[in-house]
């Protein structure tokens, strides 16, 4: 069930509901049982899986820890195997439902072009809903015990909870066990009938689902009419249709997020925040520490700073910089599409460092003040502009199709479009692109206080009246059942994010 | 505690409110379908004599004004556009539950359809007027692919939400912004144009029987054995429209089906063509509908078999069939509105400056050639246009059938508005040695040497005719929309 849909509101509120009037020793049973239905409202059978990627976890901690507390190099030895077989079977169940088809077709056409025949049946399998997530959520959990940054946990009710908290479960933010699992092991103190915590949950919640169905949406309106047609358009539009896919895949992944951040804070379950104005980055490098953060400091947490980080050398810095975006780029799903955009990032990286050198002479010689606020917004500028080229390839049905787009930005050259009104022309009529075109002001605006002043969306109204809270939640709730892109004239378009 | 109690109800209430509010402006108020559902409801119970059920064939056919106004029997056009048999059946279930008709005439236009779903705004349409009842919930079942859909249009407001880019003034006041023309509608529409239509003279030689969907075919008999299991009868018929050979073929499964519960079938594309007597190059307003000269010969049809072969009362005269005299009204007035475009010279335009329904701009301009023009003197005086005035010229406005403002327009550029009611408002501009009337930003009528006459209906609260008398040339004529 996706959280835009009318099963979900109808689960929340009876999930709510009872877990407010059970005893507080039963609240992690309750919240463990709504999961997995949740779970399986796609698919019943995701929920073997979700619960193999669970006991094995599960039991890889406990024995991981039980071994640390042994003396001697077999131990030591045999711990390092549980974590390998810990990763390994949650890497293999990623491999198989999500790589198996690529891998199989990759193979295929090397084969080919070494002239062996060689044809697998293709295994049909839809990709389990969330199987990225969960998957690395539960590898945190099972390396942060190895690395004994936390205690292994015992009950196994609690931590498959860890793993399968609804809220999260699909499409992140990808928990950490310190933070995430603590509060289930508290969650018989946690105070209900907290006012304030239920009503900003409540308001980012709202939030979440103004970013989803009022822009996210929408914006897939104009992103699927540019990019399904790009050959018909020149290069105006085709920039407008990769500015607007920035729009909407940065609402539609935060929505999600927010969604997840907004529910469990009604229950009283602080999640972390996963995405903090990335479109304000003004580097690349910085880009990173602002979107999907949940993702990009795993890939930090368990696989940087393994390879070595920053400590064996620039060569091996860049390289491991370039790993870590390729592997982050087939996180996202299994096409070279998606590698060539985790590369690019890489690229992006590794370039930015090694010309920082000459950046800073040009600019000292140039006496560029680099602190002015006019040079801040070129960088972020250009940063959105590269962030913008890069998920062009992540939204392209191929590779050939990202070069030709991007060819064509280059070559199909038609200014002339700018005095045309080409805005209304690429797949919303007018009023529909004027409320996507004021709602994206509002979500700048909102992202603005929060990069400037540090204002979270629920705190917003906390200086003014209550009323005004009240009416910023009612225009919310407004705009999102009336301006929502859902029903009869709109396809209610799935959450991208499910596929990743 | 009492406080948030206070603050959290008001916010509740507020959001109540928004969806209630949402409901009465962004919900489906199609006339061709919703519109006529609700009407229904409004209708006092066991008034109904006539229930006229199909598809827009039928609503724009038989005629509820003349079937009232000339035999005295109320009908109701419960139909919708494009309306599925499954839905007619669903349509006559809920009609049962308050209606006991003394008769139905059912419509077999949409038993050719192929699909066993028709398209989502159609289903949309002949469902969403329903009140929410075991039937409706029936109803939407039959209409929609549930594996397709999902359950999602049980729940209205996802289809109608996104309504606010279509909305206009009829959203925002109830009988659709104009309680003259509605308050009283039982279904029928008519149009007043006509469209030469060609009839396929080798129907009669269609012996052969199509095969009906599963669905449509149990859902067609379902309305003979509901009808029969309370003794009503059923006049299924064949409305004409520009109908091809594979039609025919569904109208005779549809007579043979019909036959085996000893109903009659009606065909007036074949067996009854002659006697209906339909002329095929004006009687339609496009190649599907009749117009109000073909409906008016398919209602004096059923008219006459209705006296001669069903116990039928004439109602006429009895008060709690009152809205149906209001209703017929304005069919007529409409029909009058009709007649008016259809005058071609002054002398018949005196007898539209007594109508009380109109409201009449006339503006002249230069007067080279008004003595030459012998009628023109009568005409002014008829309508009680005053000899001064005539001939100092200028500008007219008629109502309730009496003149009720004059100015000479001596300015040299003269603009006056004229508020023709609640909502419209026309404006007069003379510039130089031209005159014209603007309605709606349109210039409707414009003369340099003579008169423009405006014509406004205040009770469909539209634009009736524009017409000008030129002086030098003598002529008469119209612009046309």
């Amino acid at each position: 069930m996706q959280f835009n849909s009318i099963s979900f509101l109808v689960f929340f509120p009876i999930v709510l509901l009872i877990y407010f009037i059970i005893p507080k020793k039963l609240r992690y049973i309750w919240l463990l049982v709504s999961s997995y239905y949740f779970y399986m409202s796609w698919n019943a059978k995701y929920a073997v899986l979700i619960a193999f990627s669970t006991l094995v976890t599960y039991l890889c901690g406990i024995i991981i820890e039980q071994m640390g507390l042994e003396n001697g190099k077999v131990w030591i030895k045999l711990r390092r195997f549980t974590l390998f077989l810990g990763i390994a079977a949650n890497l293999g169940i990623l491999f198989v439902y999500k790589y198996f088809n690529f891998a199989v077709d990759n193979l295929n056409f090397i084969l080919g072009r070494l002239n062996i025949a060689y044809t697998y049946e293709q295994f049909d399998i839809l990709l389990p809903v969330g199987i990225s997530f969960y998957t690395f959520q539960a590898l945190g959990y099972v390396i942060d015990v190895y690395r004994k940054n936390i205690g292994a946990e015992y009950n196994i009710f609690k931590y498959a909870l860890f793993v399968s908290f609804f809220p999260q479960l699909v499409a992140g933010p990808i928990e950490r066990s310190g933070n995430l699992m603590r509060q289930i092991n508290n969650i018989d103190k946690i105070k209900l009938f907290n006012y304030e915590r239920i009503v900003k949950g409540f308001m980012v919640m709202m939030w979440g689902y103004f970013l989803k169905v009022v822009i996210a949406d929408r914006a897939a309106s104009v992103v699927n009419e540019v990019f399904n047609n790009y050959y018909a358009y020149g290069s105006v539009e085709l920039i407008a249709g990769a500015v607007f896919f920035a729009v909407q895949i940065y609402c539609d992944f935060a929505s999600y997020s927010t969604i997840a951040v907004g529910a469990a804070g009604i229950m009283g379950i602080e999640l972390m925040d996963n995405f903090n104005t990335p479109y304000f980055a003004s580097s690349v490098k910085e880009f990173w520490r602002r979107w999907h953060i949940s993702l990009s400091t795993w890939f930090r947490d368990y696989l940087y700073i393994p390879l070595g980080g920053n400590r064996k050398g620039k060569a091996r810095k860049y390289l491991n910089i370039f790993i870590v975006f390729l592997a982050s780029g087939l996180w996202h799903g299994a096409n070279w599409t998606y590698a060539i955009w985790g590369a690019l990032h890489g690229l992006y990286q590794v370039i930015g460092d090694i010309s920082r050198p000459l950046k800073d002479k040009i600019n000292d010689k140039l006496n560029v003040k680099t602190q002015a606020l006019s040079y801040r917004i070129i960088k972020i500028l250009i940063t959105f502009a590269l962030t913008s080229f890069a998920w062009i390839f992540f939204r392209a049905d191929s590779i050939n199709v990202a070069l030709e787009y991007i060819a064509r930005i280059f070559t199909a050259l038609d200014p002339w479009a700018l005095t045309t009104g080409f805005m209304y022309n690429i797949g919303l009529e007018t009023r529909e692109m004027n409320i996507l075109l004021i709602a994206v002001f509002v979500m700048f605006i909102v992202d603005l206080l929060k990069y400037k002043r540090n204002i979270r969306f629920e705190n917003i109204a906390d200086n003014q009246n209550s009323w005004v809270r009240g009416a910023v939640i009612f225009a919310l709730i407004a705009a999102v059942v009336i301006f929502g892109a859902y029903g009869y004239s709109f396809d209610a378009q799935q959450f991208i994010y499910f596929q990743f | 505690m009492v406080k948030k109690f206070i603050k959290i109800t008001a916010f509740l209430l507020a959001v109540v409110l928004l969806f209630v509010c949402s409901y009465f402006v962004l919900g489906f108020k199609y006339t061709d379908s919703i519109f006529k559902m609700k009407m229904f409801y409004e209708q006092e119970d066991n008034t109904v004599d006539v229930l006229v059920l199909g598809s827009s064939h039928a609503y724009q056919g038989i005629n509820t004004a003349v079937l009232w106004k000339e035999y005295g029997y109320p009908a109701y056009d419960l139909c919708g556009a494009a309306q599925p048999i499954w839905n007619t059946y669903y349509y006559l279930e809920e009609a049962l539950k308050t209606q006991t008709p003394k008769v139905i005439i059912l419509d077999t236009y949409t038993l050719h359809y192929s699909t066993d779903y028709s398209e989502t705004s159609y289903g949309i349409k002949n469902t969403y007027g329903l009140k929410w009842s075991k039937t409706k919930i029936d109803a939407i079942k039959a209409s929609f692919n549930e594996e397709e859909y999902g359950k999602q249009y049980f729940f209205e407001f996802l289809q109608y939400h996104s309504r606010y880019s279509d909305l206009n003034r009829a959203d925002f006041y109830s009988y659709q912004a104009n309680k003259d023309v509605y308050k009283y509608h039982k279904g029928f529409y008519c149009y007043f144009r006509s469209e030469p239509v060609n009839y396929d003279e080798n129907l009669f030689l269609v012996e052969y029987q199509n095969e009906m969907t599963e669905k449509t075919e149990s859902y067609y008999r379902k309305i003979f054995e509901l009808a029969k299991s309370r003794n009503i009868p059923v006049i299924a018929a064949a409305i004409p429209f520009a109908a091809e050979k594979y039609h025919q073929g569904f109208f005779n499964t549809a007579k043979r089906i019909a036959e085996e519960y000893n109903m009659p079938f009606y065909n007036f594309l074949t067996d009854y063509k002659d006697e209906l007597g339909l002329d095929y190059n004006t009687d339609f307003s496009d190649n599907q509908h009749l117009n109000y000269l073909g409906n008016t010969k398919l209602t004096r049809f059923f008219g006459n078999l209705l006296k001669d072969k069903y116990n039928m009362t004439d109602r006429r005269g009895d008060e709690k069939y009152s809205s149906w005299e209001k209703d017929s009204e304005v069919y007529y007035n409409q029909l009058e509105n009709h007649n008016v475009t259809l005058t071609d010279s002054l002398n018949d335009y005196i007898s539209v400056f007594k109508n009380e329904r109109y409201k009449i701009i006339m503006t002249e301009t230069y007067d080279i050639g008004k003595e030459k023009v012998p009628e023109l003197n009568a005409f002014f005086s008829k309508i009680g246009v005053s000899e001064d005035e005539y001939k100092r010229g200028g500008m007219w406005v008629f109502e309730g059938g009496q003149k009720t403002y004059y100015n000479e327009c001596t300015q040299k550029d003269f603009y006056r508005t004229v508020r023709l009611d609640g909502v419209n408002t026309a404006l007069v501009k003379k510039s130089g040695e031209r005159n014209a009337v603007y309605f709606n930003k349109t210039e409707r009528s414009n003369i340099t040497n003579g008169i423009n006459i405006y014509v406004y209906d205040t009770f469909t609260k539209s634009t009736v005719d524009a017409v000008c008398f030129d002086y030098s040339s003598g002529d008469f004529y119209r612009k046309s929309d």
